[in-house]
């Protein structure tokens, strides 16, 4: 079990990606249009040894063409509504944000490594696991509901914001590496008492709250985007709505990633038992190193967003 | 082997997995460069973002504060400072390498931002290269793209464009650049190879 931690978190050291934010907007900008121009500052361009091999090239462009298709119907269908008023058009809307949440969550800040590593070292029931799937696309779809509606009621546009939004994610992020972090800490902590206590440990089971908390606290970009906009158009109603049906299609992305998690747990299972003496071996090396792991990579984040 | 078999699996597994973490934007971005091109040297690029229709709404709603549906001078000064001048930490998302040399821009000029008939915001600006093309076989690679990608960046369908090129003997294609690779090293932009006889 504790193999498939470590297995789990080279994943995260692979994959995990810090919140961007969005490049147009800072609290600290230029005060007017540069008139004068300015000759480039050259140099030389750092070749790389290693060869690279970017192999989801391919599906993440497709990914982002399907986005950035579903967001230009969304606006079509919008605008459509705006004159013609059809009921029919909101059910429409509803099911592009669905469609939308699917493949929108296949990007980052979305939980699915936590996801993996909290299914790995927890191994839960297949029900549990989309449970626990749905409750951080909750948690992540209704943070950005909240920023969404601040953003309304304060009479302000997402752009007006964009660069509060930035910092304010910047500390939100923050919270969350700490909170990892703790997390790390506890599992280093279980793993250390399971050497000796296999079966009085208190620290059983990682605590469900704080972790999908943690996990789902950054508010979601493309919603609050898709909520203020729909918002702009008229159409708050429909927007407030539009985010569940974006979490739903998010629930079912995350869903999928545990599913996934849990059938590798079992193979990795079969794999380390079928040799009982590669699993004694491994088994106490595996646990506090993945463990420590999550404890450094916490650290290594909080660090570097300060 | 039927244990090396299954570890492959899982592995295969835990690397599709890592499909999820890949594709970011929430703002997409259509843009057309024009090479301007004087005698021996490639002078500026003449650069025009779109932006999408959602992006595009919110910018209008924040920034046309008399609702005119068109930028004025001074909603065009506050729209570079809030949405705009920011992007030069980002190298205003064009990347050009000559030869082996890497440009850094300082700054652009002349920029604009419009509202096109179809309800789009468009920013337009000059960044300022001064490349000399009369080496030979000189080569000259022209990539939009954030690096971050909270922006997605493409080419316009006709990818690029060129002023004045009667004054140049030179070939062009679009290649996705594999020495350009960025996220995580995981995409490839698409980048446009100006080849100079």
């Amino acid at each position: 079990m504790k193999a498939k931690l470590l297995l789990s978190l080279v994943s995260v050291i692979v994959t995990i990606s810090a919140y961007s934010q969005n490049p147009l907007f800072s609290n600290s900008s230029i005060d007017t249009i540069n008139t004068i121009s300015e000759e480039p500052i050259v140099t030389e361009k750092k070749s790389h040894p290693v060869k690279r091999v970017a192999i989801f090239n391919g599906l993440i462009k497709k990914n982002t063409d399907i986005q950035r298709a579903i967001k230009e119907r969304l606006a079509s269908l919008s605008n459509n509504y705006k004159t013609s008023e059809n009921k029919r058009t909101i059910f429409v809307i509803f099911f592009l944000a669905f469609i939308y949440g699917i493949f929108h969550s296949l990007g980052p800040g979305h939980g699915k490594v936590f996801v993996f590593s909290y299914i790995l070292t927890e191994k839960p029931k297949v029900l549990k696991a989309i449970g626990t799937s749905y409750a951080i696309a909750l948690a992540h779809g209704l943070s950005g509901l909240v920023v969404a509606l601040i953003i309304v009621f304060t009479l302000n546009t997402y752009t007006s914001k964009a660069a509060e939004i930035n910092d304010t994610s910047a500390i939100i992020s923050q919270i969350s590496y700490a909170i990892i972090f703790i997390i790390g800490i506890l599992l280093l902590v279980k793993s250390l008492r399971n050497k000796h206590h296999h079966h009085h440990d208190k620290l059983e089971k990682i605590k469900f709250i704080p972790f999908v908390l943690s996990v789902g606290l950054v508010p979601c970009p493309g919603t609050i985007i898709t909520v203020t906009f729909l918002s702009s158009m008229g159409m708050l109603g429909v927007g407030i709505v539009s985010s569940f049906f974006i979490v739903l299609g998010m629930g079912i992305t995350i869903s999928l990633i545990s599913i996934i998690s849990l059938f590798s747990t079992v193979l990795l299972q079969r794999l380390f038992t079928a040799n009982t003496k590669s699993y004694k071996r491994y088994y106490k090396g595996f646990s506090l190193a993945g463990a420590a792991l999550l404890v450094f990579l916490g650290a290594m984040f909080f660090i570097s967003s300060l | 082997m039927p244990h090396i078999k299954r570890y492959c699996i899982a592995l295969f597994l835990l690397l599709i997995i890592q499909l999820g973490i890949k594709a970011h934007p929430h703002v997409f971005i259509e843009t057309k460069i024009t090479v301007v091109y004087s005698q021996n040297t490639i002078d500026s690029l003449s650069v025009q973002f779109d932006f999408d229709p959602m992006f595009s709404a919110d910018l209008i709603q924040n920034f046309d504060a008399n609702s005119s549906k068109q930028f004025e001078k001074d909603e065009i000064e506050n729209i570079y400072k809030d949405a705009f001048s920011n992007l030069k930490e980002y190298n205003y998302f064009i990347h050009v390498v000559d030869g082996s040399k890497k440009l850094t821009f300082l700054a652009v000029s002349d920029f604009k931002a419009f509202i096109n008939t179809e309800g789009v915001v468009q920013y337009t600006f000059t960044i300022d290269t001064d490349i000399k093309t009369n080496i030979e076989n000189k080569k000259v690679k022209i990539a939009a793209y954030d690096h971050t990608y909270y922006i997605d960046v493409r080419f316009e369908k006709e990818y690029i464009h060129f002023k004045n090129k009667e004054l140049a003997n030179f070939d062009w294609k679009v290649i996705e650049d594999k020495s350009m690779a960025y996220y995580y090293e995981q995409i490839y932009p698409q980048c446009a190879v100006i080849s100079f006889n």
